[in-house]
């Protein structure tokens, strides 16, 4: 799962690869998880555990010059080089209620954009 | 192989400051991007040799908040038969499916929790363990490295799909041209020398192997004196390497038993054709090279580049853009512990094969008739330089060379020499090497199916 902050509206990305009879069901799964996330929150431990991820990616993302001047440059352009360099601080204080809030805010489990790429035979 | 010698001795830290290497990187990438990282020290490397032989060379590199691991072991393709081929790389992905104290599982969730990445496989010279994290966990992480190192359970019941993976990618690896090509010129060069077959094996040994056979290799392989083990990033060699001694200790001390390898058949000429499914050809020209401890190891490289290593090359400037024979094409020539494959690589449209094979044979003779130019060998030198220095940008990547070279009894300086040995590299030089290497061709010419 992945998300592409944008200058304007971000993207947000969750792909699998799998047998095409199964297509239909880990679609359900995934749903079936959001909408526990939008109803129950998330548990404290899942909540550390993404933000360390995403702080993790954040660190290797700008480990060499090539990645930082990169990360850089898109902050002057999007947004701004001071909201780059407290982007982890804010990421940190995330809180398991705004998770829940941007669920049910962000991930509309009726309303989203769906593409397959499967043998034809075997298209859902 | 020789196991063992350069790597035993009494225990001797010894703190070595790279700054002849990094100069030599800021000649050929120019100035640090940021005023802060050019004020940052030149990373220091303190090294330490185990009683039971595990050697541990610690980079401090402050530049980021993380750090990488790389455990690396004297196995791989390098230390099977025909019997045995991939033996080592099914070991080294068993180790991170389970431990005596964790799961595949608990494996998993636990790096997820450290902020990092953990991999295990087999390669042509050797094994290796590779893990990343923020550098604030990198106490935890080395604790996990050392657990799957020293206490494997090989699960039986993830045994039979980690090995059906392994045969999908053999069978796979057959059904691309390019990997259908290069295997069997990797076959007719090297014959019984386990250089011949890629480091996943053959379909007929991975169908024999059962879990006692992989203990028995694990057991076999994982000892003081056949391990390097690499710690780099935003750490203190002083914090870390009492946690090395303490987490590594009971690591049994020796070496495997050397394991002899046959030489490869007498060099030869010869060509053949194979068909596999796909649109395009691919042609293959390969010798025996030199190992990298070689002195003709830098001359070849040089020549490898001047060849095919990059838009100025030969092939890519003469086959591809004035004639306009190949889609893709390269010269390549990996760092091997023992002699290994030098080949030219070129894949081009199936109406062209005649055409190209001639044009890329015409440029193999000519490098042997006639010395490169002197700016030939300027571009060519810079970019084995250049490109060396870019592969080195990460802890994980700066990890797995200082294993590397240590592993192979060179040292973790040895980048430092064979810089120079690059930089004193000669026209003359990479004539005589081209003579030397280039007079028996092996030709594999992948075609399309009818």
């Amino acid at each position: 799962m992945s998300f592409t902050p944008l200058a304007g509206a971000g993207i947000v990305t969750l792909w699998a690869t799998a047998e095409a009879p199964d297509l239909p069901a880990i679609e359900q799964a995934v749903l079936a998880e959001i909408r526990r996330i939008q109803e129950q929150g998330v548990t404290e431990e899942e909540r550390a555990v993404a933000v360390t991820r995403a702080e993790s990616q954040y660190a290797f993302d700008r480990e060499t010059t090539e990645g930082l001047a990169f990360a850089y440059g898109i902050a002057e352009l999007t947004w701004s080089l001071d909201a780059e360099l407290r982007y982890i601080d804010s990421l940190r204080g995330v809180t398991r209620e705004q998770i829940q809030e941007a669920a049910r805010r962000w991930f509309p489990t009726t309303s989203y954009a769906r593409i397959a790429f499967a043998p034809k035979k075997a298209a859902p | 192989m020789t196991a063992g010698g350069p790597f035993m001795g009494p225990r001797r830290p010894v703190v070595t400051m790279v700054a002849a290497t990094l100069a030599a990187i800021t000649a050929i990438t120019g100035p640090a991007l940021s005023p802060a990282r050019a004020q940052t020290p030149a990373p220091a490397i303190v090294r330490e040799a185990l009683p039971n032989g595990l050697v541990a060379p610690v980079r401090e590199n402050p530049t980021a908040p993380v750090v990488a691991i790389s455990l690396m072991v004297r196995m791989g393709a390098l230390a099977e038969t025909l019997a045995t081929a991939g033996i080592s790389n099914f070991v080294q992905i068993m180790l991170v499916r389970g431990t005596t104290s964790r799961t595949g599982k608990q494996i998993v969730e636990e790096v997820d929790r450290l902020g990092g990445s953990i991999d295990a496989y087999g390669d042509t010279d050797y094994g290796e363990i590779t893990a990343t994290a923020l550098s604030r966990n990198w106490k935890p992480m080395l604790e996990l490295v050392a657990d799957i190192a020293q206490r494997s359970s090989m699960p039986e019941d993830t045994l039979g799909a980690v090995k059906n993976f392994l045969l999908l990618q053999v069978r796979n690896r057959s059904d691309r041209p390019f990997d259908a090509g290069l295997d069997r010129l990797l076959a007719r060069l090297f014959g019984a020398h386990p250089y011949a077959w890629d480091p996943i094996g053959r379909r007929e040994s991975l169908e024999r192997l059962d879990r006692g056979t992989l203990f028995d290799c694990y057991r076999r392989h994982y000892r003081g004196g056949d391990l390097v083990l690499v710690v780099s990033g935003r750490v203190k060699a002083a914090e870390v390497m009492p946690e090395i001694r303490r987490l590594f200790a009971e690591i049994p001390g020796g070496w495997a038993a050397p394991f002899p390898v046959p030489d490869p058949p007498t060099a030869a000429s010869g060509r053949e054709e194979i068909r596999v499914e796909g649109a395009q050809a691919q042609i293959f020209m390969g010798v025996v090279g030199a190992a990298f401890s070689e002195a003709d190891h830098a001359p070849l490289r040089v020549l490898a580049t001047a060849l095919g290593g990059g838009f100025t090359s030969r092939f890519f400037s003469e086959l591809r853009d004035r004639q306009g024979l190949a889609y893709t094409t390269s010269a390549q020539y990996p760092m091997r512990v023992k002699p290994g494959p030098f080949y030219a690589f070129l894949g081009t449209a199936p109406a062209n094969v005649e055409r190209s094979e001639a044009a890329l044979r015409d440029e193999l003779e000519r490098v042997r008739r006639e010395p490169i130019s002197q700016e030939e060998l300027r571009v060519a030198r810079a970019f084995v330089l250049g490109t060396l220095a870019m592969d080195r940008r990460t802890n994980a990547r700066q990890a797995w060379h200082l294993a590397s070279y240590e592993l192979a009894g060179l040292g973790y300086d040895y980048l430092d020499r064979y810089s120079a040995q690059i930089n004193e590299v000669t026209a003359a030089d990479i004539q005589r090497v081209a003579r030397r290497y280039l007079e028996k061709i092996r030709t594999v010419s992948v075609q399309p199916l009818d």
